[in-house]
């Protein structure tokens, strides 16, 4: 039963769900070809002194380390457009349950003998998945295109820095999930929780970029799951990944909890 | 009589404005029992709070001896139920639908009753290996219909069943509903705005205005209620007065007809032109419109009789 709804929900989902596959995996080969392009030319570190001052005070002490064929590599897990197409995509799958609303499927699958907290967890496992599965096809990416295009001497990140990059933009992308699945889980059409939890993200990325140059923005930034994922920070070997790793999650957590008690208390 | 399902005190209070006021009513197993009114006057609202898709304000109901709200996993095992309107997978085919609702319903598809319900609605396997996006509204409804019934549930809840449907799938529903109350004795409560379908396949009706239960009846009681509406012909013209009976309303006189409405028995009125040259009495049958109108008189704002 569970695995016949999460299918379902896969199917209507699907169309998108691989168009925004196969932009984050193209999106991972293009900035591997074009970080051996540079290694080839040796063009790394000087590509590293042009970057604006911004985005200097933005990434911190740590920019040096994109300065490499490594780091440029690692850049796509942090991405701007990366991340936030990956938050929002989940942020879509996790909205399905005001789908189900706004469709009237509700009517026909709480009807049966269908507790509802069903259509909740098959969202929220789709939502958990869907990031796991965008990371492991740009892993995938990364590593093909290294072994076809990379010089051998590159210096290629390492798996465990590249899984780390990984579970953190899993990470943030199960806090807007989450958010859109608590949305969801009260509102009538998916647009509702899939437009609020897309304009937080770009929203709470913009707080994020502010923070390094606006001190007032620096209160709220806390608030931001992008200040729990600090790709510079990562490559230097100085985040404290279980500490922000577990912000994320717990926060991810606590409103997938109440998607929960919501749908369970409120009248379709 | 056994209840098959009975809701008490039933409210459902939408802020401004009430859905459903105090909704009492038993609905016995094995009867077909129609629940008729106006648009919004709580008959959809009805169905959502026996199948806990809507949670009540106030009072409760129950189906099989099931709560509705506290035990809705063991009445919705023993509930089919058609929505208003069917939503539609697009990507789905017919067999693809039925196969999807049988998976997450947790009741075994009857395969017997499966093949029957397909026959008898005339869906033939090309229809279902069409996707559901190529389904006219007749198509769905038929389908609706079928996934409704498939697990031959001893509960059936149908919200305007035969809208859409043309005159030869309305009498296979018809026939459908007698076998399965006849067959399986099974509970059928349906709301309809198709008053004649109502009349042929009913055994009660109860009639809701502004949501609230303003007349319960079966068909018999109505077919009493109702006025029948009497032709006189005589062989030669006739002067006389016409006899003022109390139960009887004159609609029209012709010096060799008279039409009655007779509101009670007949026994008084054949008495009263026993002496005339009466070649003819013609007595309407019940349904059609004598039904319809007995209905719609609840439908307006005045006071209902």
């Amino acid at each position: 039963m569970f695995l016949a709804l999460a299918k379902r929900s896969f199917d209507g989902m699907r169309a998108v769900l691989v168009a925004v596959a196969a932009v984050v995996s193209l999106f991972q080969v293009a900035v591997v070809l074009q970080a051996a392009s540079f290694d080839r030319q040796q063009l790394l570190q000087t590509l590293g002194r042009m970057l604006p001052a911004f985005v200097e005070r933005w990434l911190g002490e740590n920019i040096v380390t994109l300065g490499s064929f490594g780091g440029m590599v690692a850049l796509g897990y942090f991405h701007p457009v990366v991340v936030l197409l990956v938050a929002i995509a989940t942020a879509f799958v996790a909205s399905d349950p005001a789908a189900d609303v706004e469709e009237g499927y509700v009517d026909l699958l709480l009807s049966r003998p269908l507790a509802r907290h069903w259509l909740i967890t098959r969202s929220a496992a789709l939502a958990v998945a869907c990031p796991l599965i965008l990371g492991a096809l740009m892993m995938a990416a990364t590593w093909t295109t290294i072994a076809l295009v990379a010089r051998p001497a590159a210096q290629a990140p390492s798996a465990r820095t590249i899984v780390i990059l990984a579970a953190h933009l899993a990470a943030v992308a199960w806090c807007f999930g989450a958010l859109s699945l608590a949305l969801a889980s009260a509102a009538r059409r998916r647009n509702t929780p899939l437009g609020s939890a897309a304009v937080a993200a770009v929203g709470l990325y913009l707080i994020d970029v502010l923070a390094a140059s606006w001190e007032p923005a620096r209160v709220v930034d806390v608030l931001s799951p992008f200040h729990y994922y600090r790709g510079t920070e990562i490559l230097a070997g100085v985040a404290h990944s279980v500490r922000d790793l577990a912000v994320l999650a717990s926060t991810s957590v606590v409103l997938i909890a109440v998607a929960y008690w919501n749908f369970n208390a409120r009248d379709f | 009589m056994k209840d098959g399902i009975r809701a008490e005190g039933l409210t459902k209070d939408y802020g401004r404005v009430v859905g459903l006021d105090g909704l009492t009513l038993s609905v016995f197993e094995g009867e077909v029992f129609a629940f008729l009114g106006p648009n919004g006057a709580g008959k959809t609202t009805t169905i959502r709070l026996l199948l806990d898709l809507v949670r009540p304000s106030a009072g409760r109901a129950w189906i099989g001896g099931f709560d509705c709200q506290r035990q809705g996993l063991q009445v919705r095992r023993l509930v089919g139920y058609l929505p208003g309107e069917l939503p539609m997978y697009p990507d789905l085919t017919g067999h693809g639908f039925i196969q999807f609702l049988a998976s997450v319903g947790q009741r075994p598809v009857v395969a017997s009753r499966l093949e029957s319900l397909l026959r008898r609605f005339d869906v033939s396997e090309t229809d279902l290996r069409r996707r559901m996006r190529d389904y006219s509204h007749g198509m769905k409804r038929k389908l609706g219909l079928i996934q409704a019934l498939m697990t031959d549930p001893p509960v059936v809840i149908l919200d305007e069943p035969t809208a859409g449907l043309d005159p030869l799938m309305i009498e296979a529903f018809a026939e459908t509903l007698r076998d399965l109350v006849r067959r399986a004795g099974t509970t059928v409560f349906l709301s309809s705005h198709v008053l004649s379908e109502v009349e042929k396949t009913s055994d009660r009706i109860a009639l809701v205005r502004r949501g609230r239960l303003v007349a319960l009846r079966t068909i018999d009681d109505i077919r009493r209620e109702v006025p029948k509406r009497v032709t006189i012909e005589f062989s030669t013209p006739v002067n006389g007065h016409v006899p003022a009976l109390s139960e009887m309303v004159l609609v029209q006189r012709d010096p060799q007809s008279w039409v009655v409405d007779v509101d009670g028995p007949l026994g008084p009125l054949l008495a009263a032109v026993r002496d005339l040259p009466v070649h003819d009495v013609r007595i309407a049958p019940f349904g059609g419109s004598a039904f319809e109108q007995y209905v719609l008189k609840f439908y307006s704002d005045e006071e209902a009789p």
